[in-house]
């Protein structure tokens, strides 16, 4: 299974203002980034608030182009965004937002959602879309629910037809950005759970993008911790929570409660 | 605002809304007067019992025939002794025929360029907009009676002028609509999954934007018809022999101390055809909104 997205030295820079009173100003969002998603991996992404994780996923999904720098999938760099074949390329990359409740079309019944997703990339007839459809909606967990709309479900309903309209396209790596943060703890669960699922079945890379450590602790095989554009810790998942290395790190952590016992103490430790 | 919060609220302001006033058998009533108008402006060659310009200089200014009237004269006759009744069906559809072609006109023109500001942006969004603002800073009037009066009067273009009327709305509205779609919303989403701009505008944007063009055509159709009514009071619209609504209740305005019936008829019809508009405006919006119809239980 195939699906390695190479970011080599990216750089982000945002120009705004140029306004009447005040000069241009320019922000870094994203500040010389190497990262590697290695296939059926997920890749958490950490920092506070404005350190660049949106921007990044935005990069690594092909949505956004950096101002500098190299992405790739599987070895071929993204397409001018907006061509054709930026268009066929979007199968093998999809990204799932914060709000499920904006990422869908208020006036279109999700099944025709998804069945529109498949039909932009000519993936069988009309039969094989509905049926294929779903069996998308029973495995997210919404089983005979293509008939409605956004509003009639709830944030976690809405979250898992967001998925099923990404996966249905089979993409190898799907970019996740705060993709829980804005439901309930409890059907938060509920989602990574499912992304889980769907990662054991298709073996999808996740870019999962959080500010929750707790979340992205439960999810993810390695983390990078990102502070003000730039990568600062990268390592596996287990090895961040028990041995962080860059004092940004342990700053983050210190917010979260320990998983384990043997976690608290190591931090204790630390600590004394 | 949550979904959770959002379902309440919405049922609330519905069931409101019945409460203030807009049972279904006014928005009936509505569509029975629209329907009504409609027949007459396409069947009144023959529905009018004389021909709109026929005079009779012996029979000026009878009284219609329910206040003892000539029975031959429904509403009575005018100052030249023409049949008021005649001229109201002509008038109407004179008056429906400018105003719904004046609407599309408008909406499309403005809708259209709103589209193209919003996807091009750049260059081309700079020049709608300057066009835009220019519209919206010069009086409308002054344009009108300049364009008329330079060129002359042809039907043609004083409908073309009466068209234009309100189309920089449409092309703020829609751009503002469709930039904010295309921003974070649900368009951008699905843009991410591969799908044709093309289709994202017609098939998702369009019928998103299109409860508030409604509205929008049904604020902009009555003050079309002040647009026709004015103008053509003024002798630089619609020109005698031919009549409209506006013509009428013109030339029933001297007459209005002595002999009513000339103009006041026209005014009627002015007055619940525009009411009528914007109560199943209303109305249809509500309809074309999924997210106010499921509230309904
Ligand atoms: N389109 C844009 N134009 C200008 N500046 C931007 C734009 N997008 C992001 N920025 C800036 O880039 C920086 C990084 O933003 P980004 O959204 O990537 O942060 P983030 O880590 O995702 O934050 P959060 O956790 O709040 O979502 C911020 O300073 C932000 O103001
Ligand atoms: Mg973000």
């Amino acid at each position: 299974m195939s699906g390695r997205v190479v970011l080599q030295d990216i750089v982000k820079v945002y120009r705004s203002g140029g306004g009447l009173f005040r000069g241009k100003t320019s922000v870094r969002a994203v500040d010389h980034v190497d990262i590697m998603l290695e296939p059926g991996e997920t890749l958490g992404i950490v920092g506070e608030s404005g350190s660049g994780k949106s921007t990044l996923g935005r990069i690594a999904a092909g949505i956004e182009s950096p101002t500098s720098g190299h992405v790739s999938l599987d070895g071929r760099s993204y397409a001018r965004i907006g061509s054709a074949a930026w268009r066929r390329e979007r199968r093998g990359v999809q990204m799932i937002f914060q709000n499920p409740s904006k990422a869908l079309d208020p006036r279109m019944t999700i099944g025709a959602q998804i069945g529109e997703a498949m039909q932009a990339h000519g993936l069988s007839d009309m039969q094989g879309r509905k049926a294929r459809m779903e069996e998308m909606l029973a495995l997210v967990g919404l089983p005979g629910m293509g008939g409605r709309y956004s509003h009639q479900l709830s944030g976690g309903q809405q979250q898992r037809a967001v998925i099923a309209r990404a996966l249905v396209l089979e993409p190898r790596v799907v970019v996740c950005d705060e993709a829980v943060s804005a439901l309930d703890v409890s059907v938060q669960a509920q989602i990574i759970n499912l992304l889980n699922d769907l990662k054991a079945r298709f073996g999808i890379g996740y870019l999962f993008i959080s500010h929750d450590l707790g979340v992205v602790r439960h999810i993810s095989d390695r983390i990078a911790v990102m502070q003000k554009g730039v990568i600062v810790e990268t390592g596996r998942a287990a090895e961040i929570f028990a041995n962080p290395k860059h004092d940004y790190t342990r700053s983050l952590l210190a917010a979260v409660p320990a998983a384990t016992p043997a976690e608290r103490r190591a931090r204790e430790r630390r600590i004394a | 605002m949550s979904i959770e919060q959002s379902l309440p609220v919405r049922k609330a302001r519905r069931l409101g809304m019945k409460d203030a006033g807009r049972p279904r058998f006014v928005i009936l009533l509505c569509m029975v007067w629209l329907m009504l108008v409609l027949l007459v402006a396409a069947g009144a060659d023959h529905l009018a019992p004389f021909s709109y310009t026929e005079q009779s200089l012996l029979n000026r200014l009878k009284p219609p025939a329910f206040l003892s009237g000539d029975p031959k004269y429904l509403l009575g006759t005018d100052g030249l002794g023409r049949d008021v009744l005649s001229r109201l069906i002509y008038a109407t559809r004179m008056s429906v025929v400018i105003a719904i072609l004046g609407s599309m006109i408008g909406a499309t023109f403005g809708t259209l360029l709103g589209f193209l500001a919003a996807h091009f942006r750049g260059l081309i969004e700079d020049v709608v907009m300057v066009f835009v603002d220019f519209q919206a800073s010069m009086p409308f009037f002054i344009i009108a009676l300049a364009v008329l009066a330079f060129f002359g009067n042809n039907f043609e273009l004083f409908l073309v002028v009466v068209g234009l009327y309100g189309w920089e709305v449409y092309a703020r509205l829609t751009r503002g609509l469709v930039l904010q779609a295309n921003g974070q919303g649900y368009a951008f989403a699905i843009r991410t999954l591969g799908v044709h701009p093309a289709r994202i505008y017609m098939r998702h944007i369009l019928p998103n934007i299109l409860s508030v063009l409604i509205v929008q055509l049904t604020l902009n159709f009555p003050e079309l018809i002040l647009i026709e009514t004015s103008l053509s009071f003024l002798g630089l619209g619609i020109q005698p022999p031919q009549t409209s609504l506006g013509l009428m209740l013109g030339e029933g305005r001297n007459y209005l101390a002595t002999a009513w019936w000339t103009g006041v008829p026209a005014g009627i019809v002015i007055f619940l055809t525009t009411l009528s508009i914007s109560l199943v405006g209303d109305w249809l919006r509500d309809k074309l909104d999924p997210t106010l119809k499921s509230a309904e239980i």
